[in-house]
């Protein structure tokens, strides 16, 4: 009887530590869905160059940039098809995690509180953040003091708006849903500066003769962009880091950034 | 000003186009459907009728439409599915929610138009023995016609330009199609100069031809 009972509670231990190690290991729902499917089903906001915008390519509507141009290498890699969601940006996370797409790729920072909701891969890029200004005063901003009671914008629950917060002391924050209305108000001199990712500026700045980028130093702490999973898929996180890994060493990805930048200047 | 871009972008000004004209059709057919139902409901005699259509159009005509159409978004949430290339999730709450906040212009458009048919007509019906129904639906209705479509007329010219606010639910329709090309182009006064121009276009022309449509129902008299 006590034999008995014990050989019981011993099955139930090791029944449960290796139910515990399984789930441990990560499950990996998504990459097994990925591997029936054949399909990668990733997740992004068509409305952000260079990183992703939507294009006609042979006359039909496309969406590329540079987290296009990644998410084709790491389909490759895997060896599935690549079919591409256009979704707000809002409701991306929301859409990982009720398994409508398999990644979200749309030049995010892995900040603290994204984190607690989804997984992050590597930082593929390192984007600097810049302030543009109109070109005529391109001479006077020079340091953060000179942005001192100035009107600088940002895009509304970015982490450029919290560069103004916490950097720019003494900075009127102006923040709007959509980066094309802030340079719209820049060149309108409604605002002063505007603090935005540096390959997003360098497109603006090419295309626009009265804009340009100073010198201020801003500094971003969530230290770039990554690409977000659903939780407890470390096994698929881990794959993605390989391609990743992979592009960075052959400098591809600087590559994806410069052809990303050539291509829609429209002048 | 540098428009070289349109040879890119063009398509995005056409789809946008045609799918804001959907949605103001779709809009106006719903609207009156809704609107007509209201409006019978506030002209009738019963009491429970009378407040519900009173109410309906007092919140609706008292809200942005802006807070209506992200709370329908929020409250209708369908699977996502597509129809023509329109994401089906997000169109058809912005529709629903066009459609009623048109739906009580609308009612107010032909409650105006009813009560604008001479009281005489209602009892000569009655009195040579048509029911109140009958009496409404043969010889009010056809009447309050005349003052009501011009009224409806407006009422489209003005659901094609308030459909630009469904651009917040990331409906493509033009204004939602401006932005896109805005961020993809890096420059954004142009796309909303040609939108401008394509909604004028869009108003103007209808207006003109409701203007038509009006003068030969004059001449009918």
């Amino acid at each position: 009887m006590m034999k008995g009972m014990l050989k019981r509670i011993f099955c139930l231990i090791i029944v449960v530590t290796i139910g515990i190690s399984i789930a441990g290991c990560g499950g990996g729902e998504t990459m097994k869905r990925i591997e029936k499917t054949g399909k990668l089903v990733v997740g992004t906001s068509g409305d952000y160059a260079p990183y992703e915008y939507h294009m006609l390519v042979d006359g039909k509507d496309t969406i590329v940039g540079i987290d296009i141009s990644i998410a084709e290498e790491i389909a490759k890699d895997m060896g599935v098809q690549l079919q591409i969601v256009d979704t707000d940006f809002n409701g991306l996370l929301s859409s990982l995690n009720t398994n409508k797409v398999d990644i979200v790729i749309a030049g995010m920072n892995p900040d603290e509180k994204r984190k607690k909701s989804v997984d992050f891969s590597k930082i593929y890029y390192e984007a600097k953040q810049g302030v543009m200004v109109r070109a005529e005063d391109k001479d006077k901003y020079k340091t953060v003091a000179d942005l001192k009671d100035k009107k600088v914008g940002a895009q509304l629950g970015t982490t450029q708006e919290k560069i103004v917060k916490e950097q720019l002391e003494g900075a009127n924050l102006v923040s709007l849903g959509k980066i094309p209305d802030l340079v719209m108000e820049l060149k309108n001199k409604k605002i002063d500066a505007l603090v935005v990712e540096l390959p997003v500026a360098s497109g603006y700045v090419k295309n626009n003769n009265d804009l340009a980028l100073t010198d201020v130093p801003v500094k971003d702490d969530t230290g770039g962009s990554a690409i977000a999973v659903k939780k407890g898929n470390s096994n698929l996180v881990e794959q993605i880091n390989k391609s990743l890994d992979r592009l960075m060493k052959d400098g591809l990805i600087d590559k994806f950034v410069q052809e990303a930048n050539e291509k829609n200047v429209t002048k | 000003m540098d428009f070289g871009f349109l040879s890119e972008y063009w398509y995005y000004f056409v789809s946008g186009t045609v799918n804001t004209i959907v949605i103001a059709i779709l809009t106006v057919i719903l609207g009156v459907i809704i609107g007509t139902g209201i409006a019978l409901m506030k002209i009738s005699h019963n009491k429970i009728f009378k407040a519900v259509a009173s109410s309906y159009i007092e919140f609706i005509r008292g809200t942005p439409l802006l807070v209506q159409i992200t709370l329908f978004f929020y409250l209708i949430s369908l699977p996502e599915f597509h129809i023509f290339g329109l994401e089906m999730e997000r169109f058809i709450p912005g529709v629903i929610a066009m459609s009623v906040n048109s739906g009580a212009y609308v009612a107010e458009i032909i409650r105006a138009g009813i009560q604008a048919v001479d009281k005489g007509q209602m009892e000569a019906a009655r009195s040579i023995g048509f029911t109140q129904g009958q009496a409404m639906r043969y010889i009010v209705l056809p009447q309050a016609l005349r003052n009501i479509l011009p009224a409806l007329g407006n009422e489209f010219v003005v659901v094609i330009k308030e459909s630009s606010v469904l651009s917040v639910i990331s409906i493509s329709e033009l204004m939602r199609n401006t932005n896109i090309i805005q961020g993809a182009i890096y420059r954004p006064f142009e796309p909303l100069a040609i939108t401008a121009v394509i909604y004028f276009v869009l108003t103007f022309s209808l207006t003109r031809l409701l203007g038509y449509a009006e003068r030969r129902m004059r001449t009918s008299d």
